[in-house]
């Protein structure tokens, strides 16, 4: 039998969907990959002034602070992102989010950080800021929710299941689904764009919160016609890549090719297909 | 890598236009499926609808920061063993594009166990509906119709804000302040 329940996290709805044997085995299994999405969601948050990241960015200007190990993990991923994309994914960018208006001011936080991704040092569970900063890990937090919830529903056992929160997207299953991503200038339109059996989707708009993506040097906002759609083997790194492909499209295809993932560029009238070998258009002829 | 075992993707999005889809509604649960979930070990659940009169209602509008629509909460309250284990209530929120319906689940101290969305729906109607809108999707594509479906399942960026459900998780937590305690 099949379950398909959905729950407010994250800033979006998290919806799960799993395949088992029982009533009673979805639900504990679904109730625990809720709690683990919760448990990140807590500690992630850049919007509350209690969570652990909202610690982390007080209290890393000054000296090292200890991680937990879902924060120390994300921290560590985000350095490998920037580092591999040369500063395309930047979790510092957040200053420019809070200027803007789209993430809350905390007292007790620098005025003006300029972004600068190579000012946070990790050191195994610790980090600090060289200068001043503020970290936003939103842009694979929400990833790397989803993944540790559908570890804990492979975990219970199910034959498959899908986490969903708000379009990143990760599965697992015998058989493959269709995956559906929104027409970047009618996003009331669903476009079919991929038949996924395991691993991760995730799209990067702007027609829901237009100037919430930005490109990490320049500030300026992203994928306001667009819409970018990364498949990679988990979540996490699909959230990362759709900001590099949507900084960068041109660079995008050696940091693709490291993941080992795809990028699919919407623009209402071209799809275009980025990975290892490049970019190419996608004729829509062939599948008349 | 065009071969990834894992997914397949050039057939599915050659043609995305013909496979578009105007909404996006999922039922995800009825009520009483959604008592069992939020409360488990109860064996019963008494409706005790809250109806604010006018000072009640403007102390929860004020706590909460939100109007309320209507002065009725439907609620019940989840018993097991014979004794009280928390409310279970049921509201909606509207969003300029989305009619949600989902449950709040309170301990006996009125603290949240649990949300769980019971509905979604995405409103859009008046683009549907408009033959004009409708003809831009025709034509340019070889004249295919567009294909309605109704029931579509995993989108990616499909982004919505939840803020609607925060508000209303806040008016809920004021009702039962104001009238459950």
């Amino acid at each position: 039998m099949t379950l398909r329940r959905a729950q407010p996290w994250l800033g979006t709805l998290v919806e799960i969907v799993a395949e088992g044997a029982d009533a009673a085995t979805l639900n504990t299994a679904s109730d625990r990959a809720f709690a683990r999405v919760a448990a990140v969601h807590t500690a992630m948050s850049f919007q509350h002034t209690g969570s652990e990241l909202s610690r982390v960015n007080r209290e890393a200007q000054r000296s090292w602070v200890a991680l937990s190990p879902d924060l120390a993990a994300v921290f560590a991923a985000a350095l490998d992102f920037a580092g591999e994309s040369d500063g395309l994914f930047d979790p510092s960018v957040a200053s420019w989010l809070v200027e803007s208006g789209h993430l809350p001011r905390h007292p007790d936080t620098p005025a003006h950080a300029q972004p600068d991704w190579r000012a946070i040092e990790l050191d195994g569970d610790r980090v600090r800021y060289t200068r001043p900063l503020l970290v936003d890990l939103s842009g694979i937090a929400k990833g790397y929710a989803v993944d540790a919830a559908l570890a804990d529903l492979r975990e219970a056992g199910l034959a498959a299941a899908t986490v969903n929160a708000g379009g990143d997207l990760a599965r697992f299953g015998d058989t493959a689904e269709p995956v559906h991503v929104r027409h970047p200038h009618q996003p009331t339109l669903s476009l079919r764009l991929a038949e996924l059996r395991c691993g991760a989707v995730a799209t990067s708009a702007g027609y829901f919160q237009p100037g919430a993506l930005r490109h990490p040097r320049t500030g300026e906002s992203l994928c306001a016609r667009t819409s970018v759609s990364v498949l990679a083997a988990n979540c996490m790194t699909a959230d990362a890549l759709t900001k590099v492909v949507a900084a960068a499209p041109g660079r995008a295809p050696g940091v693709l090719a490291r993941y080992g993932a795809q990028a699919i560029m919407l623009d209402g009238g071209r799809t275009m297909l980025g990975d290892a070998d490049g970019w190419r258009t996608l004729s829509m002829e062939r599948a008349a | 890598m065009s071969n990834n075992p894992n997914w397949l993707i050039v057939p599915a999005v050659c043609a995305p236009l013909f496979a578009a889809a105007p909404a996006f509604a999922v039922q995800y649960m009825t009520s009483e499926t959604a008592q069992k979930l939020m409360f488990p070990e109860a064996s019963a659940f008494i409706a005790h609808p809250v109806r604010l009169d006018d000072a009640q209602k403007r102390v929860v509008e004020k706590a909460a920061r939100v109007r309320m629509r209507h002065p009725e909460q439907p609620v019940w309250q989840a018993m097991a063993n014979g004794k009280p284990v928390g409310w279970f209530v049921l509201d909606e929120v509207y969003g300029k594009h989305e009619f949600i319906t989902y449950a709040v689940a309170l301990d006996m101290t009125g603290a949240v166990r649990g949300v769980e969305i019971l509905d979604y729906r995405e409103t859009h109607g008046s683009e549907i509906r408009n033959p004009k809108w409708r003809a831009q999707f025709n034509g340019a594509h070889h004249g295919a119709p567009l294909k309605l479906d109704e029931d579509i399942q995993n989108i990616s960026g499909a982004t919505l804000s939840c803020k609607h459900i925060s508000e209303g998780v806040r008016r809920v937590l004021a009702i039962h302040e104001a009238a459950l305690k």
